[in-house]
């Protein structure tokens, strides 16, 4: 396990290394000077000089990319272009909305697409598998957006449960906070429940055809305790690792639905940064998610190793 | 008893796929009003006989519109996903049959890309060149590229120890031969899937970043921007909402029931 283990954390550095490298190289080739653009029309060859020896610019690439690669150790992004902030200052207080509406949305694909992929299973072919199929099918063709307006309309309009772009921030108001984070993280999380609740039922379905299931059935066990006590173990697996890989596509979802329910979260930084050029917001951004997404790979695979063993196994062959 | 499901479902979904494909290319011939032509008189009017799907907030007829819009979101998804899944083949099929130094690099590099969700990836390639429709197509085709190449990869290695491949060398046929040639037709149902897959994704990226407005740039319409531009008037006007929102999932049901369960695969073997 320690080796296993090792091997991952390991991997999970050189993938952000690699990825900051990417993130480096693609936003340094690109034409127009930052020095210039900060000092704007005050630029004279001198203050613009001055200014490029300021920011850093007149070092060599490797030394440039070194010292940010250094400073976002110590969660220090460098200065906004825009604002006379450090990023870490201006980003800092987002991220942990964006941690939050994550987290929700994971709760939710788990409460609810863990118990109705197995009530589906066990009553395939039956009334309420058959509106599911199609009610699945459904969501996951639904943009996470359209039916964010879909809740925004019908709970926040019609229904008045919550004020549309009434954002509460979680310093004033933490259970209103969480309150208003409820509709975005349910418009993030159907699509992917209607994944989970398909692949957790055709995997139970494929386990429940395995040898070892008929073996237990035919020793007397009835039909719950064959699902629970055999076949769920093998068959929630692959579900585990699946919401491991959706939460890089909630995670991504969320900007779009930031936008919906007028959430300041990192999704909003990262778009109005694209839009002033303020390359410095852009990259931490990219490696705050980025890191999020892979750290949230490394763990899933972690757990599903200590959880089954023949991963391990087969996962040092890889 | 599975696979006439999944034939049905593949029925369905290219007939949505058609039906909107069809009232799309209809506003070319025939659409109603042009679809940038702003009557300040009927600002956000409800559906009637003169304006079937009502109009927005600038006076503008919403089913020419939503047919335009149609257009372009199809035109972006079709053109990115080609760019997409010609690179994507190229590459997957290089790296599947040589293997060796070549493929394991190009595989880190694919896994780094893979850590950046496809949205973000085209965000960034938006960022470095600007927006605009072509820039659109060119950074999802880019955000397609390493799912595609990772799927055509698993193919062709899967193909590469074949009997007609070794069979093939022996005749001294060469390697672009092989490749393309002699392995490519037998990868195609799984690649036909995976353009509809792609296709699926993009449409629903590209409604994406036009709702965030770093797509299709006004007043062109795409199905993503009218949305967000229909955000605003949701209580005043939901049906400025539900008449794109509607087309948009018809059109991405389709594309998923199309590919569902590998529909595709069965009605390409039947055929041959």
């Amino acid at each position: 396990m320690a080796k296993y283990m090792l091997k991952k954390i390991l991997m999970l550095v050189l993938t952000l290394l690699a990825v900051s490298f990417v993130v480096f190289a693609a936003f340094s080739i690109l034409p127009g000077d930052p020095a210039l653009q900060k000092l704007g029309t005050e630029a004279t060859p001198e203050k613009l000089e001055a200014m490029r020896e300021q920011m850093g610019l007149n070092d060599p690439f490797m030394v440039r990319y070194g010292k940010w690669l250094l400073g976002m150790l110590t969660f220090d992004f460098g200065k906004s272009y825009s604002y006379s902030m450090s990023v870490t200052d201006l980003i800092g207080d987002k991220i942990f909305i964006n941690f939050t509406m994550s987290s929700l949305a994971l709760v939710i694909v788990c409460a609810v697409s863990i118990p109705l992929g197995i009530y589906t299973a066990k009553r395939v072919g039956g009334v309420v598998d058959k509106i599911f199929i199609v009610i699945n099918q459904l969501f996951m063709s639904v943009p996470p957006f359209l039916l964010g307006l879909l809740l925004t309309f019908v709970f926040g309009l019609t229904f008045r449960l919550f004020t549309p772009g009434g954002y509460i921030d979680y310093h004033d108001n933490f259970i209103g906070f969480v309150g208003y984070l409820i509709c975005p993280a349910i418009a993030i999380a159907l699509p992917k429940c209607a994944m989970c609740i398909r692949l957790l039922k055709a995997n139970i379905l494929e386990e429940a055809k395995k040898d070892y299931a008929r073996t237990a059935y035919s020793r007397g066990n009835s039909t719950t305790s064959m699902l629970y006590r055999h076949i769920l173990q093998n068959a929630i697996m692959p579900t585990i690792t699946f919401i491991g890989m959706v939460v890089a596509d909630m995670i991504a979802s969320g900007i779009i639905i930031e936008q919906v329910f007028g959430i300041p979260g990192l999704g909003r930084s990262l778009l109005s940064a694209i839009s002033t050029r303020d390359y410095p917001v852009v990259m931490a951004i990219v490696m705050l998610i980025a890191a999020g997404i892979v750290i949230i790979s490394t763990v899933t695979d972690l757990i599903y190793a200590w959880v089954d063993p023949r991963v391990r196994v087969t996962g040092d062959e890889e | 008893m599975k696979k006439t499901t999944t034939n049905k479902n593949f029925i369905i979904g290219f007939c949505m796929v058609l039906a909107v494909l069809v009232f799309a290319l209809a506003g070319l011939v025939f659409a109603p009003f042009d679809p940038e032509e702003m009557d300040a008189a009927s600002k956000l009017a409800s559906p009637s006989f003169k304006h079937l799907f009502g109009c927005d907030n600038f006076g503008r007829d919403i089913l020419s519109r939503v047919q335009q819009g149609t257009r372009m979101t199809l035109l972006i998804g079709l053109g990115s996903t080609a760019i997409g899944a010609v690179i994507g083949t190229i590459l997957g099929a290089v790296m599947g049959y040589f293997g060796g130094l070549l493929d394991e690099g190009l595989m880190r590099v694919i896994d780094v890309l893979f850590a950046i969700p496809s949205i973000l990836l085209a965000l960034i390639f938006i960022s470095l060149f600007g927006t605009g429709t072509f820039n659109v197509i060119l950074a999802l085709g880019f955000a397609i590229v390493p799912s595609f190449a990772k799927m055509v990869r698993t193919e062709f290695m899967k193909q590469r120890e074949m009997d007609y491949v070794k069979a093939a060398k022996l005749m001294g046929a060469g390697r672009g031969r092989i490749l393309f040639v002699h392995i490519l037709p037998n990868v195609m149902p799984t690649l036909l899937n995976c353009v509809l897959i792609s296709l699926n994704n993009a449409v629903l990226a590209e409604a994406g970043m036009s709702f965030l407005g770093i797509g299709v740039q006004p007043p062109q319409a795409s199905l993503g921007r009218m949305l967000s531009e229909a955000q605003g008037h949701l209580q005043t006007a939901p049906f400025y909402t539900i008449f794109p929102g509607l087309v948009m999932i018809i059109m991405l049901l389709g594309f998923g029931l199309m590919s569902e369960g590998g529909g595709l695969k069965d009605a390409f073997r039947r055929k041959s």
